[in-house]
């Protein structure tokens, strides 16, 4: 089935692809308005657009795709804005935080650990130092091997001596690929 | 007589070509983010391409898999960062040219069980709804299956990638005019393949 001219459909391919030219956009639209058969092929083509691409994100699941990112423009009195409300979040900040007074240091009767030094207002406190604990040295793995089977098992020592966690691999997929030197 | 002017070279463009440069000398290097940064930038298109060439979103994942260790292990031959997305391509082609008709002669060996891949659910009012939506899924990639690649891969890249005609144009190596050609093509063979199986 061809209901349209070559040029008709190449000017509706162009208009389904966001191609056209606006003087073209205008002159589709006002032939589909005049010519059922352009409007009727024009519907055809764009709903099996839709749909076809529908059916294709789905089968590789994807999403709609994003349409052309483009750059907004900030007018300077926005980006005045931006500022002033930057400074007064800041000017919060500045205010509320901690600071040191010449009172009397009730925190004597109690040894506190010293404060982290914070590089930046901003920046997120920094995480407290590890803790290594002490492991039972006989916290090991046991001495228990499997012979003449293809399972595959993970090993992990529990909290209480003799207990693990097994973890059986049904499948294991490994592939070997060549390590180039400078690679 | 006015010198005619060149076209301007755009700050976006030379900085993105240095960035491209270096990211490709990072990975060639073996620095695994940038390894990964390459991956998560490329992968999408790279799996429309092997899509556009064989036609079958099923095999997708494998091909795309054998792609990626091909490039890892020529990526020392790119002598030109910037025409990155050209080898890629080439790569990409060639890998899913191999991989399907490898496929092909197996499946004619064996017979083969393969067929169109499972749709996704669609959730549907009733279980009719769901598969009739399921009977139009599998129509509509038939169709597309059964464009021939020449047209189907600029098709693909149009709607899974949005990408424009001189984007397609660059990356295939092909006249925008071409591009559009083909899309036209395309357009009309699905309009044939499916007149009147879709709701209008």
């Amino acid at each position: 089935m061809n209901d349209g001219s070559p040029e008709l459909e190449r000017l509706i391919s162009r208009y389904l692809d966001g191609e056209a030219t606006p003087a073209e956009r205008r002159d589709l639209e006002s032939r589909a308005n005049a010519d059922a058969a352009i409007q009727s092929l024009l519907a055809e083509t764009a709903a099996i657009d839709r749909e076809v691409g529908r059916a294709m994100r789905i089968a590789m699941r994807r999403t709609l795709p994003l349409p052309a990112r483009r750059v907004k423009k900030v007018h300077w009195i926005q980006a005045v804005g931006f500022a002033a409300a930057a400074a007064c979040i800041g000017l919060v900040f500045f205010l509320s935080s901690p600071r040191p007074s010449n009172g009397p240091k009730h925190s004597a009767q109690r040894p506190q650990p010293p404060a982290p030094v914070r590089a930046s207002w901003f920046a997120p406190p920094e995480r407290p130092v590890d803790v290594v604990e002490q492991v039972d040295p006989a916290d090991v793995r046991p001495q228990v091997r499997w012979r003449d089977t293809d399972r595959h098992w993970i090993v992990i020592p529990a909290r209480q001596k003799g207990q693990f966690l097994l973890i059986q691999m049904d499948r294991l997929r490994t592939r070997a690929i060549r390590i180039q030197d400078d690679f | 007589m006015s010198k005619p002017s060149e076209p301007p070279v755009t700050i976006a463009a030379t900085v993105d070509g240095e960035a491209l440069q270096k990211l490709v000398a990072d990975v060639q290097r073996g620095d695994r983010p940038a390894a990964d940064r390459l991956v998560r930038e490329h992968d999408s298109w790279l799996r429309s391409v092997v899509y556009g060439i064989t036609g079958r979103p099923d095999w997708v994942d494998d091909i795309a898999q054998q792609v990626w260790i091909q490039v890892w292990e020529r990526l020392d031959s790119l002598k030109d960062p910037q025409r990155l997305r050209s080898w890629l391509y080439s790569v990409a082609r060639h890998a899913a040219i191999d991989a399907g008709e490898a496929r092909r002669r197996r499946d004619g060996r064996t017979g083969s069980l393969d067929v169109l891949p499972e749709v996704a659910a669609v959730q549907n009012a009733s279980p009719v709804g769901a598969v009739l939506q399921d009977e139009l899924q599998a129509t509509l990639l038939r169709a597309v299956q059964a464009l021939p690649a020449l047209y189907r891969e600029p098709f693909v890249l149009r709607h899974l990638e949005n990408w424009s005609y001189a984007e397609i144009g660059d990356c295939l190596g092909l006249p925008v005019e071409t591009v559009e050609t083909r899309l036209v093509r395309a357009r009309r063979l699905l309009r044939e393949m499916l007149h009147g199986k879709v709701d209008v």
